[in-house]
């Protein structure tokens, strides 16, 4: 391998570069969880580096904010009712994101740009934003015209209405992503299959759909990911009700006291609160990578 | 074959409406509230709930959040409310009254006139709208006390002041001696200020006509540069800006964090004597002391109420509290309500029955103060007690007065009066009344 061969990122310089970057984002991780093992009382009084620097570290080091966590009443049905929401909300808007993705990548229709203008623009809207008309949209349904558009449902406070809240939020990003993806696998394929007579559906099932897996998945990681570390949305959709809280919103609970002194055991409650999504990212994370490259570069 | 299906069912249905109409056991009762659940304050209202559970069966959960302000609004928003919130204020209260989302206390079987005169009028008025009542008064909390240490009086002969003149005459003495009588910080980032403005409400509840003043004051009825006032400013004025009087000179007001003013207080110099002798601060400061002062907290550093100023008027108290409303007129949270404006509803409180380590004082004038467990919680709930059966208990004025004054000018402007110096109260007072909406 000559010298010009060489990538750009096996240069020292480069090296140097990226593991400097790579340093200083982990730095704040790494202050994160030496003091999520240090007693509360110092963590209050003194900073983790001077207590590195003055090898007090070393000395006080305690399973205690741990402790306080993971033996806390109910927290196990917290990461039951995580599931129950994120694994719906992760398949539900794939479902539907990767029919649509198919007619946009596939299909010709009139206004098919319009329509995808329309679904990525949604993008920019601010989850926050549209919290509260949700809320009362689920809450006493839509009339227009004097026309019932959706039904009274009251269904704040079940895990139906994070379902579809986490669903509406995720749907254009979903379908943007599986968009690209689709397009970028070989057109002559679809084609051909077309010739051979196959409907859309066959096509889709039997072609496009084994082939975007790796797309899927991507999206699947990152939905995951997202829905199972929602505070906000969750919160805002499930209620207070002690059996309807997640995992994020438990520990949220758990680290304040009475008015946030309690904020030392932030950093272990956030621990293990990772656990999950660590899992979930280092198992998909050959998905992940190639899924978001597979749609950018090629399509 | 299905009529008689039909009837049977009809009858069982019958049968289990007659045996659960009489009893509401079962039944489930959700507070919302500010103190978070896991907390001192969440658990020990857990613990009264849990009393009152095992007595009637219903079922209450309490749920606190440090979110609770902005989490209520959306339920309210969208519907799903909680049976019976509990907030920090009692304007909050009035606010949900008035967007039509809560039940008078009268329609769940309250008695009002035990209740006004259980918990003071005044109170009770605070949770009122269009003359009815909406808000449950619950704990109350006090911050006309002035934080000193008994042994170090007792060393140096000092008694406690009861006026304001006394405390002046000792403030200088402590001087003539070589000392400074006061710590005073008041720096609290974008909220410097608040400090000035609980010295002024303490002032003002003690001079002119006392609460009515006061009253009017609030709600602007007297305007904010009447002589009254100005009054008050330069009684102020005095503690900031005599020399020697404050730990650190005057230029330390300002830069120091209110959190910390009170630490001199537990130094002592090279001849034993601490940096302070007198602190004017809510009970909430011992949460800010150094570690191995606040197990001494009403032993070794307890509180006087602030002197009075005149003489004739009733011994007042400043302070805040927390306020219920009530979204459903349900029988079982008519029970719960009940129970909470009774004062058995605090003795778990109290008691720290379970060890949940909470400092809250019930607002109901009835109840027996010597329950608390915490001495220094014991003499906080004998002022307020004494205070709110005299109805001179009155809320934080910059809590009640719109908020471009309370949480703006006033605290501005009496930041600049510690910076300027007794010159500029003319000034100040003039700058507050032109900012009032």
């Amino acid at each position: 391998m000559t010298r010009e061969q060489q990538k750009w990122y096996d240069k020292p310089v480069s090296k140097l570069i990226l593991i400097t970057i790579a340093l200083s984002w982990m730095f704040p991780y790494v202050g994160f969880l030496i003091s999520s093992f240090r007693p509360g009382e110092s963590v209050k009084r003194t900073s983790w580096w001077s207590s590195i620097g003055n090898g007090q570290l070393f000395s006080e080091l305690t399973l205690e904010n741990y402790y306080e966590i993971l033996f806390a009443e109910n927290l196990s049905r917290s990461f039951f009712n995580s599931f129950a929401v994120s694994i719906p909300s992760t398949i539900i808007p794939i479902t539907i994101a990767a029919f649509a993705a198919y007619a946009f990548a596939f299909i010709d229709f009139r206004g098919k740009e319009v329509a995808f203008i329309f679904v990525v623009g949604m993008m920019i809207i601010p989850l926050q934003m549209s919290l509260i008309p949700l809320l009362k949209l689920m809450k006493g349904g839509a009339i227009l015209f004097g026309v019932t558009i959706i039904p009274e449902l009251s269904l704040n406070g079940t895990f139906v209405a994070v379902w579809f809240a986490h669903t509406g939020f995720g749907l254009p990003l979903a379908t943007f992503l599986l968009r690209d993806f689709m397009m970028s696998l070989p057109k002559s394929v679809v084609e051909s299959a077309k010739i051979d007579g196959a409907s859309h559906l066959t096509t889709f099932f039997k072609l496009v759909l084994p082939l975007s897996v790796a797309g899927i998945a991507a999206f699947a990681t990152f939905q995951f990911l997202w829905v199972y570390n929602d505070f906000l949305v969750a919160n805002v959709f499930m209620g207070i009700k002690p059996e309807n809280l997640v995992v994020t919103s438990h520990v949220a609970q758990l680290t304040v006291g009475n008015y946030g002194e309690e904020w030392h055991l932030r950093t272990s409650g956030a621990v293990i609160s990772m656990i999950v999504p660590l899992i979930v990212f280092f198992t998909l994370q050959r998905f992940f990578v190639r899924g978001l490259i597979g749609g950018s570069v090629k399509g | 074959m299905r009529k008689t299906l039909i009837g049977l069912l009809a009858v069982v249905a019958l049968i289990a409406a007659a045996c659960g109409g009489a009893s509401l056991e079962g039944e489930e009762v959700l507070i919302f509230g500010a103190p978070a659940t896991d907390g001192p304050d969440g658990k020990a209202i857990q613990a009264a709930m849990d009393e009152f559970s095992e007595e009637t069966g219903i079922i209450v959960t309490y749920v606190g959040s440090e979110n609770f302000e902005q989490e209520i609004q959306v339920q309210m928003e969208s519907g799903d409310t909680p049976d019976i919130a509990l907030w920090p204020q009692p304007g909050a209260v009035v606010d949900a009254a008035k967007r039509g989302m809560l039940t008078p206390l009268a329609d769940l079987g309250i008695d009002i006139d035990e209740y006004k005169s259980n918990y003071s009028a005044y109170l009770v008025g605070l949770g009122e709208v269009d003359g009815v009542v909406y808000g449950g008064a619950n704990a109350v909390n006090l911050k006309s006390i002035v934080w000193y240490q008994p042994a170090e009086f007792e060393k140096r002969g000092y008694a406690i002041p009861n006026t304001w003149d006394e405390m002046i005459a000792l403030a200088d003495q402590i001087v003539a001696e070589g000392m400074n009588p006061f710590c005073f910080g008041m720096y609290s980032n974008g909220a410097t200020g608040w400090l000035a403005t609980d010295w002024m409400e303490d002032i003002m509840l003690r001079t002119g006509g006392g609460t009515d003043t006061y009253d009017k004051w609030v709600n602007h009825e007297i305007p904010f540069n009447d002589p009254v006032v100005k009054n008050a400013a330069t009684l102020l004025s005095q503690i900031m800006h005599t020399d020697n009087y404050v730990v650190g000179g005057t230029d330390a007001i300002v830069s120091t964090f209110f959190g910390d003013a009170q630490n001199p207080m537990f130094e002592r110099d090279g001849n034993g004597n601490p940096g302070c002798f007198m602190h004017r601060q809510a009970s909430f400061i011992v949460g800010f002391w150094p570690e191995a002062a606040q197990g001494g907290a009403g032993t070794e550093t307890t509180v006087f109420p602030f002197p009075s100023i005149d003489a004739s008027l009733p011994k007042a108290a400043l302070g805040a509290g927390d306020m219920f409303g009530v979204f459903n007129d349900r029988d079982a949270t008519a029970e719960v309500v009940k129970y909470m404006l009774s004062p058995d509803s605090f003795t778990a409180i109290a008691t720290n029955k379970g060890g949940h380590g909470s400092t809250r004082i019930s607002a109901h004038t009835g109840f027996d103060t010597s329950l608390y467990d915490k001495a220094i919680t014991q003499v906080l709930a004998g002022v307020l007690n004494d205070a709110l059966s005299a109805n001179a208990f009155r809320f934080d004025a910059s809590d009640l007065m719109p908020p471009e004054v309370g949480a703006g000018s006033f605290w501005k402007e009496m930041t600049n009066l510690a910076v300027e110096g007794p010159g500029y109260i003319d000034t100040a007072l003039s700058n507050v009344e032109n900012s009032w909406p």
